[in-house]
């Protein structure tokens, strides 16, 4: 439990501290100012347009942080053997790949709480202040629900980076190949719910290929706005299954790593 | 007296050149063994080898009498890298915090170890900095306060007194003597030949991957004309 918390201690002071986190942080900022801009020309639904639009932005700051960020700590270990004072500790390869894959998951907690509380409450203000009567109401509870669900996806792509950085040194070459596995893991799941809706006009061996890639690739949708606006009601069956396969598939790909990663030279 | 570190027979080839040829050497209990070679004689693959980064094409290598492919036996070796690396964004005093809690130092142990070492090391003051603001000087003397933090009773340090000035030098060397008169091993690579005739017990040469001598007592003070005997009649291009 030690080794944990001290993997997740350096890990949050390492990252907490660079100049993009602070520059990610601003840029969002701006994106809720600018997303009040946009709500102007909005004649029907500027609650909608305010929070799709913010929440687009958090999504696409979150996956990007985590993705840059889980690729550099890992890259800085391998390539510049930062790693070498942690093994010569005495700490296990298995435990270096645990304890570094846990640190980042509290780091992407730590994102999403900073990221999404100005997600949730700058919304729930500027759609109080400032949209008059045609706004809807914004429920902070069902967007807690999205925030987890954020964090949850944002973890499992973290923990995708790990993976590949268990046998890849190369910054560009990892973060290459997690942003397919993102892309894939996110087509495929648009893709196995239009193959069931269409099921009779589909060939069997593409709707099982289909399939078959559904479950391999991991899943990065995570709840909408239109769960915060009540549009859409909160499907916790839905978010507990997609919960469990997070954390199956996070578990799988950390513990494939780990095995990689014992056989691996840091020369 | 008993062998603390054993190397037996090591060899290691990179893209079919042969780095390591049969490396064999032991290192015994409270000695300081100097091992000295050219650049690109194979010290930096043997330490590698030895803290199990990576792995040999042949041989074994024994700490405390056990195998080095066990995590655990490292928990009572301190590691000093050729150039170390520490994460930039933090200070000092968080990335010894950050070993403590993995290593699970007790507090009062810790603050103690700290205070001793960094002293005599002359690193106190700039503790609460962030490691990006050290100089190379005082990274390589961090670089030894981390690798003692644990109290270890095999010290295996690359090339320590690398970027160091000359007082940086007299600050480490006082160290490594002060920690072998407590009884501890220290196991260091080096190709400054006066260190080696001012502070080890027992020192061995390594040119093109092979051990050549053990050299002790009264040849450490001639160790610079066996060292250069040496590389004349293999003639390494590199030193010549």
């Amino acid at each position: 439990m030690g080794m944990l918390m001290g993997f997740a201690y350096i890990t949050l002071k390492e990252n907490v501290r660079r100049r993009s986190f602070y520059g990610v942080v601003l840029a969002y900022l701006l994106t809720l100012v600018f997303s009040r801009i946009l709500t102007e020309f909005s004649l029907q639904d500027p609650s909608k347009v305010l929070l799709d639009f913010t929440h687009t932005f958090l999504t696409f700051l979150v996956f990007l942080s985590v993705l840059f960020i889980t690729t550099d700590t890992f890259s800085k270990d391998i390539e510049k053997k930062g790693v070498y004072l942690i093994l010569a500790k005495g700490v296990s390869r298995e435990s270096y790949v645990l304890g570094r894959s846990f640190g980042l998951v509290v780091f992407s907690l730590v994102l999403v709480l900073i990221l999404g509380t100005i997600f949730l409450f700058g919304s729930w203000l500027l759609n109080l202040l400032s949209l008059g009567v045609f706004r809807k109401e914004i429920h902070i509870g069902a967007g807690l629900l999205v925030l987890l669900s954020l964090w949850v996806k944002a973890s499992l792509i973290s923990l995708v980076v790990v993976f590949f950085s268990t046998f890849m040194s190369n910054f560009f070459l990892v973060f290459l190949a997690s942003v397919v596995v993102l892309m894939a893991g996110s087509s495929i799941e648009n893709l196995y719910y239009f193959v069931h809706l269409e099921e009779d006009r589909i060939s069997p061996v593409i709707r099982y290929l289909i399939t078959f890639m559904f479950y391999t690739l991991p899943s990065f949708s995570s709840h909408g706005p239109d769960v915060v606006l009540g549009i859409e009601g909160v499907d916790l069956d839905h978010f507990a299954l997609d919960l469990l396969k997070a954390v199956l598939y996070g578990g799988f790909l950390v513990t494939i790593g780990s095995l990689i990663f014992r056989r691996r030279e840091i020369a | 007296m008993k062998d603390i570190l054993l190397l037996k027979d090591i060899r290691k080839s990179f893209g079919g050149v042969e780095v390591l040829k049969g490396v064999s050497f032991s290192v015994r209990a409270g000695e300081v063994f100097g091992f000295v070679g050219p650049n690109g004689a194979g010290k930096s693959t043997t330490m590698k080898i030895i803290m199990d980064f990576i792995r040999p094409d042949s041989g074994e290598v024994y700490i405390f009498g056990r195998t080095n492919r066990d995590p655990s036996v490292r928990r009572r070796v301190g590691f000093l890298p050729e150039h170390p690396y520490f994460y930039t964004n933090v200070t000092g005093y968080e990335f010894l915090r950050f070993l403590k809690m993995t290593l699970s130092i007790p507090g009062e142990e810790f603050r103690r170890r700290v205070e001793t070492y960094s002293r005599k090391l002359q690193i106190d003051w700039a503790l609460g900095k962030k490691l990006s603001e050290y100089s190379k000087g005082m990274l390589q003397r961090f670089g030894l306060l981390q690798a003692v933090l644990s109290d270890p009773d095999l010290l295996i340090l690359d090339e320590p007194m690398s970027g160091l000035d000359p007082i940086g030098r007299r600050l480490v060397a006082d160290l490594i003597l002060e920690l072998k008169d407590r009884g501890k091993t220290v196991f260091f690579s080096t190709h400054i030949l006066p260190d080696v005739e001012r502070i080890c017990d027992r020192s061995c040469l390594i040119i093109e991957g092979r051990i050549t001598d053990i050299i002790e007592g009264e040849d450490l003070h001639r160790i610079e004309d066996i060292f250069m005997e040496r590389v004349r009649e293999i003639g390494v291009r590199e030193v010549l």
